[in-house]
């Protein structure tokens, strides 16, 4: 039985690699899907195929001490307080607090979306490397056909795995072809 | 090399052991050319590209180019095409998304052409080439149209003129009849800029010419209509056959691209049979489904179709160029399949036209070809492109492929014969000579 690992960092991603996941999975192989899920930019409703065996480093990336700091002290310390803040107090001062609550959130998103994400999806793909690089022994790499690296979050994970396992085959190609039943020769 | 013999540079991206459409020409050329005299020397694309992004190549092709002509094969980076991680440089490696933007940046900015740094390659060789032994003209096969700004900016850099052959259109889409791209995009600029500086642009049609000299007419007087072409190292249309006595073969020899209309083709082809018309008639395709390696699959999935090697609609698979008699001895009516509009003409229809059986067309009508196939005895076409015209048409060939006496049939033939590749390059290499002639 051949196996292949699929590497995703990027939720955007997930219908493909579950079409590839069941094309490979119909066609006998065994996969295992190294995501994010669960971390940043990672939201409800992007679950991965459930034959795929799932290896996630979403969590951890959550635990990054620049995230954590940021997800403390910018989206989730300041909410936190403000809303505690308005069921404790009376009067105008909790109904103050309360608006703050909703004006955070509404300031929380466009901070995420305007500074957060631009700065830090450009380091991202680094930061998961090194995350996902303590994740080598789960995701059995010995016995591996390819790994097939799926969005450029993944990239620089891929390239430290390909340089440091040189006869590993480890590739961009997504392609659901290769489980295709073989065509009729002329 | 003699001292007195002209050089020609010849920049053709595509060129054997490649077996992409345009090759047949780019080969043919530097034939003549060297036939004609000519010192020929051609940059190519690596043979990376061949084997791991077109995956097409034939080697008999590679062969059958004269000993005499030097082939080289400037470097590329493949940055559009590598999916292989060990083969990232480290900044790819490890800022992907940087990597890519300057790859855009480049795209924009040097030339919109993924090729371009086989078109800088080309000229750094050029140059060190001429150096070392003076070039007298630059011929340049486009697509990729990288090599049109390679043979530019080698007469920059050089002094020397340079011809433009346009194997394919640049800036005009051919199947949709259209601008390829919107207003501002760097090929208009690049167009005009080759073109103001080209001592001759070539095309393969009149139609191509026309539309070519109303958008630039300041170089319409530098426009000349080079056709395609047969190869007759390649095909002896005496040995193509006499007709059989058995079922009717009906053939389309060719790449099957998603351009065509093959659902037609195959749909008429079944309601002729069906109608009692050559009922025991057979459908036989030969050659690639695509140009490229993964073309078969979505090609199998888009056309719809079956192909099983059995049953009325055969798929014969690949034959090459130099074994493309074969298929042709099978046949007993040419079935002649394109796609597009007025302005694409297929290369395969000379071919056809040189066997002398009879053609039956299946494409929209007012296709380039047509002007050449009107005077051919043995060319029959539906009015509009639909299963029951095709059917009529195809009834009609096959009737003719029956009862066509060898009179009929050598005088197509001898049509035919008229269309080779040196009878239509003659005019460009006479071209050539005035332009190089200066130099020496």
């Amino acid at each position: 039985m051949s196996r292949v690992v699929v590497v995703v960092f990027n939720a955007g991603q997930v219908r493909k690699v579950n079409a590839y996941v069941e094309a490979a999975v119909g066609a006998g192989a065994e996969v295992t899907v190294l995501s994010a899920s669960g971390g940043q930019g990672w939201g409800p409703g992007r679950d991965l195929h459930p034959a795929a065996r799932a290896v996630t480093v979403g969590p951890a990336e959550h635990r990054q001490p620049l995230v954590w700091l940021y997800l403390a002290f910018v989206e989730k310390g300041p909410g936190v307080l403000l809303r505690r803040a308005a069921g404790r107090l009376p009067g105008p001062a909790g109904r103050a607090c309360g608006k703050g609550a909703a004006l955070h959130a509404k300031a929380a998103r466009t901070i995420r979306r305007r500074l957060f994400w631009p700065a830090y999806k450009v380091v991202r793909g680094q930061a998961l490397r090194r995350l996902a690089l303590r994740r080598l022994g789960d995701l059995g790499l010995d016995g591996a056909e390819r790994v097939v690296v799926v969005d450029e979050a993944a990239v620089p994970f891929g390239w430290a795995l390909a340089r440091r396992r040189p006869g590993l085959d480890v590739t961009r190609r997504l392609d659901r072809t290769l489980y295709d039943p073989p065509a009729p020769a002329p | 090399m003699s001292a007195d013999r002209p050089r020609l540079l010849y920049l053709a991206f595509y060129f054997p052991p490649s077996r992409a459409s345009g090759v047949y020409r780019a080969r043919a050329t530097a034939d003549h050319f060297a036939a004609a005299g000519w010192d020929v020397t051609v940059m190519r694309a690596p043979d990376r590209f061949y084997d791991e992004v077109t995956g097409s190549t034939d080697p008999a092709l590679a062969d059958g180019v004269d000993p005499a002509v030097t082939v080289l094969a400037p470097g590329m980076d493949f940055f559009a095409w590598e999916t292989d991680l060990a083969r990232y440089g480290r900044l790819r490696g490890n800022a992907p998304a940087t990597a890519r933007r300057l790859h855009e940046w480049k795209l924009r900015r040097v030339f919109p052409e993924v090729y371009h740094s086989w078109a800088s390659r080309a000229v750094a060789l050029a140059r060190r080439l001429h150096r070392r032994e003076p070039f007298d003209l630059v011929l340049a096969t486009g697509n990729p149209f990288a090599s049109f700004a390679a043979a530019w900016a080698i007469s920059r850099l050089t002094g020397l003129p340079y011809i433009m052959d346009y194997r394919d259109s640049w800036t005009l889409d051919l199947f949709a009849n259209a601008d390829a791209y919107p207003p501002g995009h760097p090929a208009w600029k690049w167009e005009r800029r080759v073109m103001a500086r080209a001592g001759a642009a070539v095309f393969v049609n009149d139609a191509l010419r026309d539309w070519h000299a109303e958008r630039y007419p300041a170089a319409a007087e530098r426009m000349m209509t080079v056709p395609n072409g047969w190869d007759p190292d390649c095909l002896d249309p005496l040995a193509a056959g006499a007709p059989g006595t058995g079922p009717l073969s009906y053939a389309y020899v060719g790449t099957l691209t998603v351009n065509q209309p093959v659902r037609c083709m195959v749909d008429g082809f079944r309601a002729m049979t069906a109608a009692g018309d050559h009922p025991d008639a057979t459908l036989d395709l030969w050659g690639h489904l695509g140009f490229f390696t993964h073309s078969p699959a979505r090609l199998r999935a888009d056309f719809g179709l079956e192909f099983d090697g059995e049953g009325d609609v055969r798929y014969r698979g690949p034959v090459s160029k130099t074994a493309v008699g074969e298929a042709y001895a099978e046949a007993d009516v040419l079935v002649f399949l394109a796609g597009g509009s007025k302005y694409v003409t297929s290369g395969k229809i000379f071919e056809y036209m040189a066997v002398g059986k009879p053609i039956v067309s299946v494409h929209e009508p007012g296709s380039a070809a047509e002007p050449m196939l009107r005077d051919y005895p043995l060319w029959f076409r539906p009015k509009r492109l639909d299963a029951e015209e095709v059917a009529r048409a195809m009834a009609e060939a096959g009737d003719a492929a029956r009862s066509a006496d060898e009179e009929t049939r050598g005088a197509a033939r001898s049509y035919g014969a008229a269309f080779t590749r040196d009878a239509a390059l003659r005019p460009l290499q006479e071209r050539a000579r005035e332009l190089a002639g200066g130099r020496r």
